[in-house]
Order: C-alpha cells, then structure tokens, then sequence
C-alpha cells in the first residue's frame, strides 16, 4: 500500500517537510495526511495545502513533482520506503537511520548529512555535503550507504565515521574531509583537496587525481575490501566497470598531518593488465 | 540379524548413531580455483575425527565465482567441534594458518544470520600489528590485515550452529576393489550442501572400536570385528560370509535432515556400484541423540 | 495585577523558621501582603509545598563566553530547537541555551533570580544586552577583578593592601558596567598564562611585570569589597582549580581573607588532596571544618552531573588543561587588560575516576556540611552540568536510596575515598533545600526581599506537587508566581515577563577618574570615556541594591 503525494503548486518558499516519513504516517489515511501541518517560512501550512494526497499510509511514500522546494524529504526515516519522482531540496534523507530513500532526480545540499543507516538512491546529482556533517559536529555520516549516479558537490562525506558513499560520476573538492572512517567512492574522480584531514577513511577515485602533499605512495595492488564495495555498489544500482572490480589501484597514504591512517585509493588501468 | 535387500546389496536392520556437534561455514575465495583448492585442502585437513584432531572438517562444496560474495572462485568449507568455543579456537588456527597464508585468498562467513558467532577476524586482526583496519560492508564488518602480497581480508566474525556429526554407513563387498568402488559411489553421492565427509576422499578404512582387547590405557583400537582378516582368529567376527573388504563413511551434517538424506544417498549409490552389505555403527543408541535407522532409507532419494 | 491567595500548602520559609507548616500565602502588587480582599484569586496549594523562588547565586548565563559557547557547539544545539508561539520567542536549548530559552527554562524551574558569575567588565554591553534578552528572572552580574593590570597597577602603589584609591575604583567600576558584585578568578594566574608563563602555583607568586601576588590581590580587592559593604563580598575563584593538592590552596586563600566576609564558588573543584600531576583525593571534611568555624565564609558546591557539560570560565590556563584531556574543540580568549576565558565542551563520565571523584566530593560537601546556610546548591552551570539536572542534583541529597543506586555505578576506586560508603545516611529535608536553593543564596546576594516569603517579600513563589520522586517533583513545578504573577501553571509557561536587573551602587570619590584615566590611556584599547556603559536601554530599569546599609 503507497501513500502518494503529488505537489499542487510551488510553495512560496523553502518547505522542511521531515514529518513526511514511513514511521510517522502509518496507518493514517489522505484526510489525516493532509490535515497535518508543516513550516514555510513564517507560515504555517497544511500538508493538503501543498500535495494532492492520496493512497493510504503504509511502508512506502511516493513524492511527485518538481520538489526543489521542498527540504528534509525523508529526513530521520527509520524503516520502510519512500521513493520521489522529481528533483528535491536540500537536507534529503538527513540522519536517516535505516529504510530506503530512492529519488529519480537531482538532490540539493546535505542530502544524507549525519546518516545513521539505510540506503540512499540518487539517480541525478546530488549537491555539496553529500552524507556529510552540519557545522560543528565532529562526527557525520555514521552509517548506511548512499549511491549517486550522478555527481557530487563539494565535500561529499566530510566527518563521516562510517558507511559508503559510491558516486557514479565525480566527487566536489574537498571529498571526505575530515574523515574518520567510512569510504567515499567517485568513479568518475574524486575532485581536488580530497581527504584532507583525513584519519582512516578510504577515498577511491577511477580516475587519476593527484592526492594532497600529505599522502604518500604505498604501492599498485589489488584492493580485496574495494572488490567487495564495488561489488555491494553495484548491487544497489550503480554502474560499475568489471575492469575497476577485477582491477589494479595505487595506495595513497594520509593523511599523515592527521592519524594518516587513511587511504586514497586510484584506479590505474595500466598495472591491470 | 534382520535386513532387507535393495537389489544385490543387503541392508542391514541396524541404525548409525550420530551426536549433536556445533559447526561453521567459512567460504574461501582466491584468484584461481586452484588456490580456492589449495587453501581450502589445507584447512580442512588433519580434521578427520574430533577426537584425534579436535575437530572435523572438509570442503563442502567449490563455488562458481557467481556465488561467492567477492566474484572470484571459491568454496565452502564446514568444520564441526563439540561446542562454540572449540569450534572458534579450530577455525582460528585454521584460518591463521593455511587461508591467511595462502596466496590471494580471502575469508568470508558463509552462515550469516546465525544466532551465536565466534570471533574470527576479531582476533586474526592481531596479526596485523596495528597496522590492520576494519570496513563495515553492508552491515558486515572485515578486517584489513596488511601481508607480504597486499592485504587479507577476513569477516570479523563467524556464525556458529547447531550441527550433527557422527552419521555413518558401513559399505561391505566380495573384494576389496569392489568395496572400494562402492564406497567412493557412495561419498560421491553424499557430497553436497550441508555435508562434510572429514575423511580421506570421505572414506575410513580403518574403523575403530572404543577400547582395547589388549591394554586398559587405550581410547580406541581397530574394529577387529569387521577386520577381514581376522575373522578365522575371533568369535565375535561381525564381517559376513563373502565379504572381503569393509569401509565406513563418516558424515557430518548441518541438520538431522541433512545426514539423513546423506545416508540415503550413499546407501543407493553403494548399492548400485556393488556394495554385498550395507551396515551402520552405532553405540547401542544410549550416547547419541540422534538415531538413522536404515530401513528408513529403503526409497531412493 | 490581581491579588492572589495561595491556601492550604505546605509552607518551607527556612528563613521566617517556618518548616512545613499550613499557611495561606497572600500576595498582592508584587510582595508577600498579610491579607487580601475576598476577590484575590485563589490558588488551592492543598498538598502541594509552597517555597519562595529559587535562587541561583552562580552560573554562566549572559556575556561573551556564553556567546562564544553557543556558537563553538551548533551542533549540540541544533538538536533542541525550541519554536516560538503565541506568546514566547523561538530559540536553541542544549546546554548552553540561548537567551530566550534560558529564562524560560530557568522560570519552568521554579528559579525567579539567577546570577551571571563571571561578566568581563568590557563586556558589560554585551552581557546586559543579553540579559535583557534573558526574560522571567531576575538577574544581576559579578564583574571580574581578579586579573586587572590597571587593578594591579594600583595595588602595587597602595603596596599590596587596600587603599581608599583602590576601593573608590572597585566602586568605579560597578558604577561603570552595571555590575551587582565583584569576582575573583584564579588572581594574578590568568594574566600569567596571558603572558606565556602558564599559571601561578601558590598565593606568594609574583605576577610578572606587576609584582603583585595573587595573596595581594585577595587582601586588596576582598578587603575593598568588605569596606565598602557590597551587598554581595566578594566572589572567589580560588587559585590552582582542579589541581590535585589544591585544598591546601583554598584554605591558605580563606585564611588570607579571614575576618572579611567572602564566597568560595563551585568549592568541589577546590578541595583535592594529592600531589600536583598524580590522581586527586578528597579533602572535603577539611574544607568543611574550617568553613564551620569561619561564619564569615561561604561557599556553592559546583556540583558535577554524569553526562555532558561545557567548561566555560576566565580561568584560561585550566581550559587549556581540560583540552589536553579531552582533544576536541575548544576556546582561549585573551580579554585585553582585564581577563581571559576558556571554553571547552566536556563530558564527565561515571567511570572515570576523577570524575567520580568530583562527583563524589561534591556530595560530600552537601552531606557532611552541618550548616546549609554556608553550603549553596550550584553545578556551576554548564561548568558541572546544566542547570536543568538540580532536580536530579536534589533528588540525590534527598533519596538515599537513589544515591546509592547512583554510586554504584560510578567508579568504585573513586567512591572508595569519599565518605559516601561510609553509611553517609543524612537525606536532606525539604527545609534544607529550601535553604541551599533560596533563603541562603539570597541572604548572601544581600537581597533582602528575595529567598523568603514574610511580609514585604518580593511575590516570588514556587509550588510544587509533593512526590515521592523528587527529582520529578523539582523539575516540574505546579506554579511559578514571580513579582506576583503567574508565570508557570501545569508545568507551562503562561506568561511572559521580562524580569529585572538588580545592580548595587557604592558611593565613590569622583577624583579616581583622574587616577584611571592615564592607566586606561596607556593599556585599554577602549578610551576611558567610552568605557562605562551609558545606553540607558541597557542600564535601566534596574532595582539598585545599595551598599553600605
């Protein structure tokens, strides 16, 4: 059973809707569903007031329209499955803990920030912040897995503890910073500046990039834990080259102005053969 | 003794009688299957019986690249201890030993959802020196160990289950090639999932009873009674009339079921390949708790 | 402004010697009246305790370091936003709350006065600017003296005594920012750590540049507060916080200040047995001791709470150390001539042993003190806790039961030096929290019409349901009457109120003016004539507590 939202019109500004989550809205039909009330700006408005509601509320939540408007969409979802057709806000799927969050668009900034579990689908773009940290808090992403088939904007993954983020396309400068476990993934590259301030976390690039001055070259090798992500990213439905799975990386490590535990790894083609 | 006959072969009216034991599944990949093999062969070996070596174990089956987590070749092995914490302490060993050493190899649990677990990466990460890390992948957690050729990768712990271990059947014929032959038909048949035959090639020849005729000292000594050779010198000779040759397949299961259709198959394929008697050894019934009367495999599998 | 009549409570007014008795309290414009007319509104208090309001005498409410909290830890705070309605403003809580949030939650409570303990007397804008912001209490600030060049400078010409050019200048001061009181933070030790040289170890060492001894500066600046009859003495945070072996410290620094009236902040940071460098011990019942034969001296507990904290203090050197401990954020502020400030978010953690042992300690205080009038509830907050865990704080003077079920999970090698495993049975009375929350806080601020509830007392009143789980109990308050309205009703907030600032006034001789005034010209970067603040919106209104009488 799928509750359905379709957006009416555009609201008059920025709409944090995280009230709209499995968890929250079991159970409760349409008219309930409407009569809820969410923020926009100094306003108050009925959820009725911005989508056509229909459907009742059971695991799984569908969200149509051009939603770039709209923030926090799947934010702090627990279980269950919400998927959105159509671009959305910022701050999708923040501190989620567990469930699926499928989008078939773009995604704004924060998109996944301090997620705690489940899994997060893009097929766009996602923008800066992916599975990231808000200011101040020392700690990020602290699990879960987030998949991209598209790019990523500006530090994708910074702070994370632990999880996956796997990028199809290319990373924002700054990927991982200040990460202290956990992998970032960019297939198509993972941007300037990643990794700084990096503890132990893994950065993966498939294409070449040139890592900060605080790593150093390890070796050429056949990353066996990389194997297995790639392989679980692909899973979640991402397109990833046999040739990367099967293929040869260069260790980098750092960041050795940090614990320099870390580790950048680079596809490199040539040594595969 | 009563019996029925499933074609030439008599079946004996006996029951083999088995023990609860615990068990896990480690599956090993490599770069090649010959690697899978090698690995694989020398974790499981010197794992015949848990009384000698302290546990049992064999490959259970090799694995397509398609099935195992990583996409190389692989296989599955199980291995069988009387309890937890013997199994954990074997698979330590075992693991640290002859998978961790072995070139491009990597372990992985293959019983994922079980109740109980026991460290296995948890503690093989110690070899690492510190220098080991770990990475959670989809919910479950690998360690890193840096080595000589690059890294190993090992789950961090290994699930453990309830298991049966002990089933049997004793495969009997006019000479011992034939024997043979059958008992090898029989092995080949009963590989498969859930089983271990901890055995060389799955076959014993050289059964054994507890105790000892000849001194109070010794745990166990040969199965004179089935020995061949002896049955002019003993009374209480067990091998029939025309039987020339006995050997006994060991079985250990992941379920009652499992040994059960084991032993199924093992008796119709002996049969088949030649096999005069089939039989069972069992303790009376008063140790195990699990019991495999043969006049219960009589329909073929 | 209606009249009120609260009937039938039990009614704790430890200062009236009043201890449980039924009585009708009647209020009426503001105060506690004898008796109002047949049209008061009635408050049935039947079954429930009926104290005067609480009063804070020291935490961390208002001024820069407070700021600069808020905004080192967002993250802490973005997870309790607190939304505005119809009748109260939007804000963060946490631990450290914004200015809003704070008086709300500090009126749902049951507090009506609160003081801001440590206020760098340059900030004085910026700290009553917030304190303005700070609605439903009453409030005041202590300005921090302990660490001014330009203070050092004249204790140095007075040669290390009080002078009547030093006690004109202390008077200056108040005049100047506001302030209720003055504050003594670990003398002479900051402007040493401002200067690179760490931190002064005992009373005796000279404070380079100045050559004054921190010894110096507790006679001068204690015996100016004394002689001018400050309705508050001064304020004291002793040298050598959080140092093992520092009781030693604390107990020469009461002697120093003998015969002079004086209160010891957050004494549980001060009374440690031990060696510089090794583990601390407790040195409690000592400091208990001479606190009992010293009626001159007070002091608050600065209780520490298991969980999450903020340091945050003009003790810059011991910021520093905490960093070192913990290894995450943190904040060190030079305040030009005056001051410095540390910040640094911190959690105290029951298996720790000097957490526990801190944690013990405090209770020591609590238990093994013969006078509540001396021993003041406090965490210091957010120093030891936020001021949202005293329900928990008095729930665990009151409930042995429940203390000892908190012993028991926190370091037992710790707990094994305090006295609380010696069968400490002593479960305070409600009369005594009374005391420790209102009367005694009160009396030691010098506010006459607060912390009791005979006639002419300000309408400050708290009733609680009387429950068995008094941590349940004080954190819910039925009512909150302050000035004579009600503020707080089912445990919500019915009423705004801005609440008021209570300053002091001591008359000084205009001609000090003229001895700050080079001082000021060759260190502050602020010109002595923009220095007091003059913005009326911030100085008034304001009750003026004077001195002297």
């Amino acid at each position: 059973m799928t509750l359905t939202f379709t957006l009416r019109t555009q609201p008059p500004a920025r709409v944090p809707v995280p009230a709209v989550i499995p968890q929250r809205l079991r159970g409760l039909g349409p008219s309930k569903v409407s009569a809820l009330t969410v923020r926009c700006g100094r306003q108050v408005l009925a959820v009725g007031d911005l989508f056509e509601v229909s459907g009742t509320g059971d695991d799984q939540l569908v969200l149509a329209g051009d939603l770039r408007r709209v923030d926090a969409i799947g934010a702090g979802m627990s279980g269950g499955r919400v998927l959105v057709e159509g671009p959305c806000g910022d701050h999708l799927g923040a501190r989620m803990s567990g469930g699926e969050l499928e989008v078939r668009g773009a995604a704004g900034a924060w998109a996944g920030a301090e997620m705690a579990g489940g899994v997060l689908r893009l097929t766009g773009d996602a923008g800066p912040r992916l599975g990231g940290a808000y200011p101040g808090a020392r700690v990020g992403m602290t699990g879960g897995e987030i998949i991209v088939s598209g790019d990523a904007g500006e530090e994708a993954g910074a702070s994370m503890r632990r999880g996956l983020v796997a990028v199809g396309g290319q990373t924002g400068s700054g990927a991982g910073l200040r990460m202290l476990a956990g992998t970032v993934i960019a297939l198509s590259g993972i941007g300037a500046e990643a990794g700084i301030g990096n503890k132990r976390g893994s950065l993966v690039s498939g294409q070449m990039v040139q890592p900060p001055p605080a790593y150093g070259f390890a070796t050429r090798f056949r990353p066996p834990a990389l194997r297995l992500q790639l392989l679980r990213a692909r899973e979640l439905g991402l397109s990833v080259d046999d040739a990367m799975v099967r293929g040869t990386w260069a260790r980098w490590s750092g960041d050795r102005t940090e614990l320099g535990r870390g580790e950048i790894l680079i596809y490199d083609p040539e040594e595969a053969g | 003794m009563s019996s029925y006959r499933l074609g030439a072969t008599r079946v004996a009216d006996t029951f083999a009688e088995a023990f609860p034991m615990r068990f896990s599944r480690l599956v090993i990949t490599a770069a090649t299957a010959d690697w899978v093999h090698q690995a694989a062969s020398s974790a499981t070996g010197f794992a015949t019986s848990v009384i000698g070596c302290k546990c049992e174990a064999a490959i259970e089956r090799p694995l397509g690249a398609a099935q195992t987590p990583d996409g190389r070749p692989g296989a599955a092995v199980l291995l069988f201890a009387m309890d937890r914490e013997g199994v954990g302490k074997r698979l330590i060993e075992r693991v640290g030993q002859c998978v961790m050493t072995c070139p491009t190899t990597a372990c992985f649990d293959g019983l994922q959802g079980a109740e109980r677990t026991v460290p296995l990466g948890a503690s093989l990460r110690y070899f690492g020196d510190g220098f080991q890390a770990s990475k959670l992948i989809a919910g479950e957690r690998f360690w890193r160990i840096p080595v000589m050729e690059g890294e190993f990768l090992v789950c961090d712990s290994a699930g453990v289950g309830r298991g049966v271990g002990g089933g049997n059947l004793i495969i009997e014929a006019g000479d011992g090639d034939t024997a043979l032959r059958s008992a090898q038909a029989a092995a080949e048949a009963m590989r498969g999932e859930g089983i271990a035959l901890p055995f060389p090639g799955g076959i014993v020849r050289s059964g054994s009873k507890v105790g000892a005729l000849s001194s109070k000292s010794m745990p166990a000594s040969t199965n004179h009674q089935l020995a061949p050779t002896l049955r002019a010198q003993t009374s209480d000779t067990l091998v029939p009339d025309g039987v020339g040759a006995v050997f006994e397949i060991v079985i250990d299961g992941v379920s009652e079921d499992a040994v059960r259709e084991a032993m199924r198959r093992g008796l119709h394929a002996s049969a088949a390949a030649g096999a005069t008697h089939v039989s069972a050894a069992n303790f009376g019934g008063k140790l195990g708790e699990f019991h495999f009367p043969l006049a219960e495999l009589r329909d073929p599998p | 402004m209606t009249a009120i009549r609260i009937s039938g409570g039990q009614l704790y007014d430890p200062a009236n010697d009043v201890d449980g008795e039924i009585r009708d309290v009647c209020l009426q414009h503001g105060k506690v009246v004898a008796e109002v007319g047949p049209e008061a509104r009635r408050i049935d208090a039947r079954g429930m305790v009926m104290m005067p309001g609480a009063v804070d005498i020291h935490a961390h409410i208002a001024g820069p370091k407070v700021n600069a909290a808020r905004k080192l830890s967002p993250d802490e705070r973005r997870n309790d936003p607190v939304d505005r309605t119809e009748l109260l403003r939007s804000g963060t809580g946490g631990l450290v709350p914004s200015t809003f949030i704070t008086g709300y939650r500090y009126s749902l409570l049951g507090y009506t006065t609160v003081v801001e303990a440590a206020a760098p007397p340059l900030a004085a804008r910026q700290v009553l600017s917030e304190l303005r912001d700070t609605p439903m209490i009453d409030k005041a600030f202590l300005i921090l003296m302990g660490n001014n060049q330009v203070l050092f400078e004249l204790i140095r010409q007075s040669g290390g005594g009080a002078s009547a050019r030093l006690r004109a200048a202390v008077a200056w001061w108040l005049h100047a920012t506001g302030g209720y009181g003055v504050k003594l933070v670990n003398p002479g030790g900051v402007e040493v750590w401002k200067q690179g040289g760490g931190n002064v170890n005992s009373l005796d060492d000279e404070v380079a540049g100045f050559r004054v001894t921190p010894r110096q500066v507790l006679e001068a600046i204690g015996g100016a507060v004394h002689e001018l009859g400050l309705p508050h003495p001064v304020h004291i945070h002793a040298n050598n916080l959080g140092v093992p072996g520092n009781a030693d410290t604390t107990v020469e620094t009461m002697r120093t200040l003998s015969g002079r009236q004086a209160h010891f902040a957050h004494l549980q940071f001060h009374c440690y047995g031990g060696r510089p460098g090794g583990l601390p011990r407790s040195r409690a019942p000592e400091l208990l001791d001479y606190l009992s034969s010293h009626p001159e001296l007070t002091a608050d507990v600065g209780q520490v709470m298991f969980g999450p904290a903020v340091t945050m203090t003009a003790d810059a050197p011991v910021s520093a150390l905490l960093r070192d401990l913990g290894g995450g954020k943190w904040l060190n502020h030079d305040t030009e001539v005056e001051t410095g400030c540390g910040i640094v978010p911190y959690t105290y953690r029951a298996g720790n042993y000097v957490h526990a042992l801190q944690w013990g300690i405090g209770l020591e205080l609590f238990l093994l003190g013969q006078n509540p009038w001396q021993v003041m509830l406090s965490t210091d907050h957010p120093n030891g806790g936020s001021f949202l865990s005293y329900p928990r704080l008095i729930r665990l003077l009151m409930d042995r039961a429940f203390r000892e079920d908190q012993m028991r999970r926190a370091n037992q090698r710790a707990i094994r030096r305090t006295a609380l495993r010696d069968g400490l049975d002593r479960e305070y009375t409600l009369n005594e929290i009374a005391i420790i929350t209102r009367a005694a806080p009160a009396r030691r601020l010098g506010l006459r019409d607060k912390g009791h509830l005979g006639i002419g007392a300000d309408a400050d009143v708290t009733i609680y349901h009387d429950r068995a789980d008094r941590e349940e109990m004080f954190a819910t308050p039925r009512y909150v009457i302050k000035g004579g309205e009600v503020l707080v009703e089912e445990g919500d907030l019915r009423r705004a109120d801005e609440g008021t600032l209570l300053c002091t006034r001591a008359a000084f001789d205009p001609e000090v003016s003229g001895v700050l005034k080079p001082l000021f010209g060759e260190r502050y970067t602020v010109a002595f004539e923009h220095y007091p603040v003059r913005d009326p919106a911030l100085r008034e209104p304001a009750r003026i507590v004077e001195a002297g009488t």
